[in-house]
């Protein structure tokens, strides 16, 4: 007994008739019905349960590209940004310091003419925006011979491109050129 | 003579597995008694037909709970007690939420033993409340306790209508052999 109730006989006689088990199966046909049910239901979830995992599949693909596409952007945007940071120090610039310094440092034995001319050409494609001779001046003013040695080349150079084959006054340190 | 089919709490993990052959198992099992209750409860063969059968769908769509549950066999009764609550309540029958099958046509149940079907028509003819109770009791196998969660009835309550509901079977049966 589920949970003991205290019945007089006649009553526990009627409750165990109503507890038997019951003398006829269901029908063939309810059998049938059910079963059918059931396989329909099961096979409905599982189609269900196939299509979420395949849509969540396919979504993987172009996810996955627009986020390799957006690293990629974002690469770029920051290795432009570096590579953009170092225009800032060159000679359009009015910042004579890492030019007088590569020049300072080439070694002028193993010098390549070419790399010359095309340094000559930096230095004089857009006058404008030259440094003047106080620039270079300051960047040197600690090491006079280096300076020298870099003034001598630079009027060579000028020379070369068909510039005035005069003295120029800014060798005694005047900031505008001159006839001697 | 023991039954050789599997008890419906042994198939639990098969169930949830959604195995239709466990499921075919479990039918076999408690179909004959689901009916009956479903016969009882709610005075049709047909609508017990239907009952059944939802009841086995619910119980496929909720498999997985089938492993946490305390016994099998009392979560399918009590499937089909809010089933056949709901059923009623759909054709807005009163008192109780069973109401009354005496205004039914008789049920073409069809027991080879004319005990069981007298007591199927004495229990059809309780009234709502006593008979949910009996049927629950006798047929799903609930406790008091169990049966006082499903109804929303205290199970002093339940104790009581069940007792009542004996009493009057036996008046009903005493009746018709007489």
């Amino acid at each position: 007994m589920l949970d003991p109730i205290n019945l007089p006989e006649e009553l526990r006689e009627i409750e165990a008739d109503l507890s038997r088990e019951p003398s006829a199966e269901i029908s063939q046909e309810l059998h049938a019905k059910v079963m059918s049910s059931v396989h329909e239901t099961i096979d409905r979830e599982r189609h269900a349960a196939a299509s979420r995992r395949s849509k969540t599949r396919h979504l993987w693909l172009p996810l996955s590209m627009v986020s390799l596409a957006t690293a990629a952007c974002v690469a770029l945007i920051v290795a432009r940004f570096i590579d953009q940071k170092p225009n800032r120090w060159r000679l359009s610039h009015l910042d004579p310091a890492p030019v007088a310094q590569q020049y300072a440092n080439e070694d002028e034995s193993g010098a390549d003419d070419a790399n010359e001319d095309n340094a000559g050409e930096d230095l004089f494609q857009d006058d404008s925006s030259l440094p003047t001779i106080q620039h270079y001046r300051l960047a040197l003013s600690e090491s006079p011979a280096d300076w020298e040695a870099l003034v001598d080349r630079e009027l060579d150079m000028f020379q070369e491109l068909g510039g005035d084959s005069q003295p120029i006054r800014w060798r005694q340190g005047t900031s505008s050129l001159q006839d001697d | 003579m023991t039954d050789p089919r599997p008890e419906p709490d042994d198939l639990r993990a098969a169930l949830a597995a959604g195995d239709e052959s466990a499921f075919r198992d479990l039918l076999e099992r408690l179909g004959p008694r689901l009916h009956r209750a479903a016969t009882r409860l709610l005075g049709s063969r047909t609508d017990a037909d239907d009952a059944v059968q939802e009841v086995f769908v619910s119980l496929v769509r909720s498999r997985d709970r089938l492993i946490e549950v305390k016994s099998v066999s009392s979560y399918a009764f009590v499937v089909l007690y809010r089933m056949g609550a709901r059923l009623q309540k759909a054709r807005q029958r009163q008192p109780g939420l069973l109401g009354n099958l005496e205004d039914q046509a008789a049920p073409s149940v069809g027991p080879t033993d004319f005990d069981e079907e007298m007591l199927n028509r004495a229990v059809q003819s309780l009234p709502g409340e006593q008979r949910e109770v009996v049927v629950m009791r006798t047929d799903g196998g609930l406790t008091f306790a169990e049966i006082s969660e499903l109804t929303g009835v205290n199970s002093n309550t339940v104790a009581s209508r069940y007792r009542y509901a004996l009493e009057k079977l036996r008046e009903e049966l005493k009746t018709k052999t007489c």
